[in-house]
């Protein structure tokens, strides 16, 4: 009952968070693991929802900055082994341009702008899974966005035209 | 609309379509698999009860309304305090050792504790050396200075060690549970109420307290501290019935606060990790 109230939201924040099948399912299922694990910590019923949302944005962001730091070791050796290759990536468009300049957001503005302009969360939903205040969940949405809009700037006249 | 509303609206549009857009049909059943199988395949009862809908045919709802919640909790907590104070029976220091810093601690236990020897965590290991002495004697006597059987002699210290962690981690979880039991507690106080399942949860926490403040665990002066003030709060609330009066309860809510037992419960509880 309590798993399939939840699952489907937890998975989603973990994909959006992720980007990967794989990856969402492992944070997903660690969530439940751990929730389970500490059912005894948990008293208050009416919050669990909250609850399992504050485990479940722990769980992805560790795991997503063991998987960075793997990652990026990872391609500064590729890199190493293709020195003098020349880069002929084309121009991105849009769409990449865009998930580019989310993935380099900071993440506490990534984390904030999917919860909240992605996946529907309110301030004081994230701001409970965050362990912040609703004011500083505000604030790193609206700098998350103005970071959006200068990353995307030459988009800009196409957009509000 | 502003130009800069019109552009994060756009922005939000599309990346609500575009960025790590999560599938339309999500991988529930391999989930739960990968889930049940995390946490024993439901061995603690949990993994049976939080599952999706089609298992929960004859199960027990975590928190549904056929066995309450704080059951699993004394009893778990009752598990895990014995199981600690039977590897310290098992792997604790030898009797005469044990027995030593016990004669040096004034027994001002108050009326409302077993007395110490009945309960002594060492008393099993003393009757061993007894037979022992017997045996070697051939005639009843007090018990030589033999600290242990050989095999004891040998590893003394990784004993006391393991002994040492086992009361540590019995007590850490006790105290644990004492403090989500006091903040439940004092949540229905401020309130008013006095749920009866909390009267319960605080008899078992209270056979708990005792048994830990006569094991080696209650050594620790400020642990010792702690766990008779812990024990007075339980023993007054184990006594509050929905008719006290509201003095009764303003005792209590003294003795909490001034004693600052939970304060000192938070303190001593070890931090987890995440």
């Amino acid at each position: 009952m309590l798993y399939d109230q939840h699952v489907d939201r937890v998975y989603r924040l973990a994909f959006r968070l992720a980007g990967e099948d794989e990856l969402a399912r492992d944070f997903t299922q660690e969530t439940f693991i751990r929730a389970f694990q500490r059912l005894k910590d948990f008293r208050s019923e009416s919050s669990f929802g909250t609850w399992i949302h504050t485990i479940a944005t722990s769980v992805s962001l560790n795991g997503l900055r063991k998987v960075k730091k793997f990652r990026t070791r990872e391609s500064s050796l590729d890199e190493a082994m293709t020195v003098g290759a020349v880069n002929r990536r084309a121009e991105p468009d849009l769409k990449e341009r865009l998930k580019q300049a989310i993935d380099n957001l900071p993440e506490g503005y990534r984390t904030v702008f999917v919860m909240h302009d992605m996946e529907g969360y309110t301030h004081e939903e994230i701001a409970a899974a965050l362990g912040v205040q609703p004011g500083t969940s505000k604030a790193q949405l609206f700098r998350a966005r103005a970071k959006l809009r200068e990353a995307l700037a030459d988009f800009a006249g196409e957009w509000v035209s | 609309m502003s130009d800069e509303d019109r552009m994060d609206a756009l922005l939000r549009q599309l990346a609500a379509d575009e960025y790590n857009r999560p599938p339309e049909i999500i991988p529930r059943e391999q989930m739960w698999e990968a889930v049940r199988q995390g946490i024993g395949n439901g061995e603690s009862g949990i993994g049976e009860t939080a599952g999706t809908g089609n298992r929960e045919q004859g199960s027990v709802l975590p928190f549904g309304r056929r066995v309450p919640r704080w059951v699993y909790l004394a009893v778990a907590a009752a598990l895990l305090l014995a199981l600690g104070i039977q590897v310290g029976r098992l792997l604790g220091p030898s009797p005469t050792q044990q027995l030593a810093p016990r004669t040096t601690q004034p027994d001002s236990l108050g009326p409302t504790r077993v007395a110490p020897e009945s309960v002594s965590i060492g008393n099993p290991r003393r009757n061993v050396a007894g037979i022992d002495s017997r045996s070697d004697d051939g005639a009843k006597g007090p018990p030589k200075q033999k600290g242990g059987g050989p095999e004891r002699q040998s590893t003394p210290d990784a004993g006391n060690d393991i002994s040492a962690r086992a009361y540590s981690v019995a007590a850490a979880q006790h105290l644990t549970e004492a403090e989500a039991m006091l903040t439940a507690f004092k949540g229905d106080l401020s309130q008013g109420r006095m749920d009866a399942e909390i009267s319960a949860w605080g008899k078992d926490l209270l056979s708990n307290t005792r048994l830990l403040l006569d094991s080696p665990a209650a050594r620790d002066p400020a642990r010792r501290k702690l766990l008779q003030d812990l024990e007075l709060v339980l023993v007054q609330i184990v006594q509050l019935s929905p008719k006290s009066s509201a003095r009764d309860r303003d005792l209590i809510k003294g003795a909490l606060t001034d004693d600052q037992v939970l304060t000192r419960l938070r303190t001593a509880i070890p931090v987890k990790g995440t």
